[in-house]
């Protein structure tokens, strides 16, 4: 597990995933805490990427496989030329049965919005190159869910469920992620 | 002769003259822009000494989870640019009970063109951003209630970028892709039933 930042720092949304990609990460989940102008509105939720927003080019990426390219000492070999801006297209099968897996896992452990699963153009998903969601994990601005949230009780709720429902996509997904078992 | 002749030049002459003011004051006389460009999908009312007509603009619902429309009375534009202006100052200021406004109070527009191929650019002061408290969801209202009540009302507009403080934005908080005009997405409008999940 690789933690884009442990302590109070902006760290810019290409970073994050630049973090995940060039250590290969196997899943990316990007860690929230959500706002609203109700103060009663509470739950977690959990979205993953939206194409609709990006046109032809995400659907162009979805569909790219990988190009035989010459390499030094003669013969090809297979590279992967995808711009990361839209690298996340290419996962939204995945990365939607890892919202579920992990909502089922949160909903186990903590309260959920009636939004629980969601879609949406999230900058910080589309460059990660690799199955990917954005949880929130509750509403800060519901003073009792902004207690929960400061509490290890709640705390280590959401890191079991997230535990839990990263081994259980692994056991149900493990390839995923793999050229060509899409 | 002579004299013919001399009032025959300074015709001409006066003529020429006339000729010359019309040329070159014409252009600098203002041309109204045309009337009806803008066939807005709201229905107009003539309701008044000024027009006005129904549009549907987007506010967070009293549960908070939902951005549903609500039909309200915006003033009439005889063009497609300034009848988004308009839509979008209407949806700027206060939210009608009991709803609550989807973008942050006293958030000003500094200006609204349209492109070529039917984006509208919606340019915001910054205060958006400082005033925004942020939260997936309050952004995903704050930024959707621009681009649905545009692309709602004005069938001519199908895309929608926001800008802030006349440039490209990444985001508005942290969450929403700002580099791409969006297209409407009413899917918050209400909350997903059992079978949506």
């Amino acid at each position: 597990m690789i933690l884009t930042r442990d302590g109070d720092t902006t760290v810019g949304l290409d970073e994050r995933a630049a973090v995940a990609n060039n250590n290969k990460a196997d899943l990316f989940i990007s860690l929230h805490a959500n706002a609203a102008p109700r103060p009663a509105t509470s739950g977690a939720e959990v979205f993953y990427l939206s194409l609709d927003e990006y046109g032809d080019a995400a659907e162009r990426v979805a569909h790219t496989d990988s190009d035989p390219l010459p390499i030094f000492g003669g013969g090809t070999r297979d590279i992967e030329l995808i711009l990361w801006d839209m690298a996340q297209a290419r996962y939204i099968k995945e990365s939607a049965a890892l919202a579920q897996t992990v909502e089922s896992s949160l909903r186990q452990r903590v309260p959920m919005s009636p939004r629980a699963i969601q879609q949406a153009p999230f900058r910080v998903l589309v460059g990660a190159n690799m199955p990917a969601v954005l949880v929130e994990m509750g509403f800060i601005t519901n003073p009792a869910q902004e207690k929960q949230l400061q509490s290890d009780e709640f705390q280590n709720l959401i890191v079991q469920a997230l535990v839990d429902s990263i081994t259980r996509f692994r056991d149900a997904h493990g390839a995923a992620r793999l050229p060509g078992s899409r | 002769m002579v004299r013919r002749m001399a009032l025959g030049s300074l015709v001409v002459l006066v003529i020429l003259a006339l000729v010359w003011m019309v040329a070159a004051i014409a252009p600098r006389i203002p041309v109204r822009s045309v009337p009806a460009a803008a066939s807005p999908a709201a229905s107009v009312t003539p309701s008044g000494p000024e027009r006005k007509i129904k549009a549907t603009l987007y506010y967070i619902s009293e549960d908070g989870l939902s951005l549903p429309g609500v039909q309200r009375e915006v003033p009439f534009a005889d063009s497609i640019a300034e009848q988004a202006r308009r839509i979008v100052e209407a949806q700027l200021t206060a939210a009608p009970p009991p709803y609550a406004p989807a973008v942050p109070g006293g958030t000003t527009l500094r200006a609204l063109f349209i492109g070529q191929r039917g984006e509208a650019f919606v340019d915001l002061a910054g205060d958006v951003r400082t005033k925004h408290p942020g939260g997936a969801l309050y952004e995903l209202f704050t930024i959707y209630s621009i681009v649905n009540a545009l692309t709602v009302n004005l069938p001519a507009i199908t895309r929608v970028q926001i800008l802030i403080d006349g440039k490209e934005a990444d985001t508005l908080a942290g969450h929403v892709d700002l580099r791409h005009p969006l297209q409407k997405n009413l899917k918050w409008t209400e909350l997903p039933t059992d079978t949506d999940k």
